[in-house]
């Protein structure tokens, strides 16, 4: 095991942190609200919500260099106070975020909507107020599907590729994640860094995989009726 | 006492109700689709009737005259569901504290796990619902209901998903928790035995798929 410089992998591991951090806070209430709204035209806001997982993240890239780019008004806006978002590691825990929101979003929208809403009426009946109802009922109902939902954004965040060159580009030490580093690496011709950074990525991935499915089976044990 | 006069709706039919129960058990049947469990939740305030009155020992809890329309969590009304709906990932003594009142209250705090004991389970207080029989969690679910010293109990259904032996016991532990804590039941069943044996005062209702309102009638037995 050989590596010059490691700085790829605790960036990595810093940016998918955040993006599933942002992701968690972001989609967590709104799969909640989601899950149980109906109103005209839900299906349109859930394809959109959706269309990050499916669309080409050289298609998203290029859509976030269109909306925080330099020649964007919000990119303006931020540029004349003084910010800067274009090719920093700030864009890239956006451009992983964004990739990443629609694992989250689905899967935590998935877990609220299997929580029995009589369990919550039967809290309701003993007394609980709505914010007691959510903290004790249904959000530890939904937990699993929450926690997946927290590994499979973390792993997409992890991997993020297309996007992240993009709008945070490819600068060694600043903004080149895991990826762009095995990209360049091979690109380059340098192997043994390629076959570190190939392997520390897989055994991680196996790894956490390999927790969370032996977990969600401990979880689902009590929980069978 | 409760008195409830409410019109709620059912799909495509409007369901008409009249009743008045204090301290006895008052049985609604009839059969699967007659409305039995769209009452309760009106009465427990998990569905709001279309208009009409609930009033439960002179609190008004539902008046769409007054615009009065309480949430469940201040009604006072203990429901035990059909399925039970215990609290899958709480133990059965966490199911039972859920809902007992903090020691503020004016009311005699109440001990859970005596409760517990005095309903045959006190040995399963750390087990989970899954874990336990039908008869048990049935039992759990009455406990917790009590545990919250409701005014007015609702039961749905709660003896059809037993075998005939724990039914019939049941049956008679009903009967002795109704004495015992002086408060109004009211039990849906679509079974005529549960109502004959149980009912202290008896309504039918009968399934109605003309869009023309359900009128019960009244049975005193």
């Amino acid at each position: 095991m050989y590596l010059a410089d490691w700085s790829p992998v605790f960036l990595s591991l810093k940016v998918a942190v955040l993006a599933v951090l942002v992701v968690t806070v972001i989609g967590v209430p709104l799969a909640r609200v989601m899950a149980r709204a109906e109103f005209h035209g839900k299906d349109v806001v859930e394809a959109a919500l959706t269309l990050p997982l499916v669309l080409p993240p050289s298609v998203v890239g290029y859509a976030l260099l269109m909306c925080i780019g330099k020649n964007s008004p919000l990119g303006q806006a931020l540029d004349s106070a003084g910010i800067s978002l274009i090719f920093t590691w700030y864009a890239a825990i956006i451009a992983s975020s964004v990739v990443a929101f629609p694992l989250m979003y689905q899967s935590a929208k998935a877990a609220f909507q299997s929580v029995d809403l009589t369990l919550e009426d039967a809290a309701r009946t003993l007394g609980a107020k709505e914010i007691r109802v959510f903290f004790t009922i249904t959000l530890p109902l939904a937990w699993p599907g929450i926690v997946s939902g927290i590994v499979l954004s973390f792993a997409r965040a992890l991997g993020e590729f297309g996007a992240t060159l993009m709008v945070a580009g490819n600068i060694p030490g600043r903004t080149q994640t895991i990826p762009l580093a095995i990209f360049f690496a091979v690109d380059a011709g340098d192997n043994a860094t390629a076959n570190t950074l190939v392997a520390l990525t897989t055994v991680f991935s196996f790894l956490v995989i390999l927790w969370v499915n032996t977990w969600s089976r401990r979880q689902r044990r009590y929980l069978e009726r | 006492m409760m008195e409830a006069q409410i019109a709620a709706k059912r799909g495509h039919f409007t369901i008409e109700m009249e009743l008045e129960v204090d301290q006895e058990i008052l049985v609604l049947c009839g059969p699967s689709g007659s409305g039995k469990t769209t009452i309760l939740q009106c009465l427990a305030g998990l569905l709001k009737p279309v208009s009409g009155l609930i009033k439960l020992n002179g609190r008004t809890l539902f008046s769409d005259k007054d615009r009065i329309n309480l949430p469940p969590r201040d009604r006072k009304i203990g429901y035990v569901f059909q399925d039970y709906a215990l609290f899958p990932h709480l133990t059965v003594k966490q199911n039972v504290m859920y809902g007992t009142r903090k020691p503020c209250s004016k009311l005699t705090s109440l001990d859970p796990l005596s409760l517990l004991h005095s309903f045959g389970i006190g040995h399963l207080a750390e087990r989970y619902p899954g874990q336990i029989s039908g008869g048990e969690k049935q039992r759990v679910a009455l406990a917790r209901a009590l545990a919250a010293q409701p005014e007015l109990l609702l039961l749905d259904e709660p003896l059809c998903a037993l075998d005939k032996d724990t039914r019939i016991i049941l049956r008679h532990e009903l009967k002795s928790i109704n004495q015992e804590w002086q408060i109004p039941f009211i039990l849906v069943t679509h079974d005529e035995e549960d109502a004959v044996v149980l009912g202290d005062v008896q309504i039918s209702l009968s399934k109605k798929t003309a869009p023309s309102p359900a009128v019960p009638q009244l049975v005193n037995s």
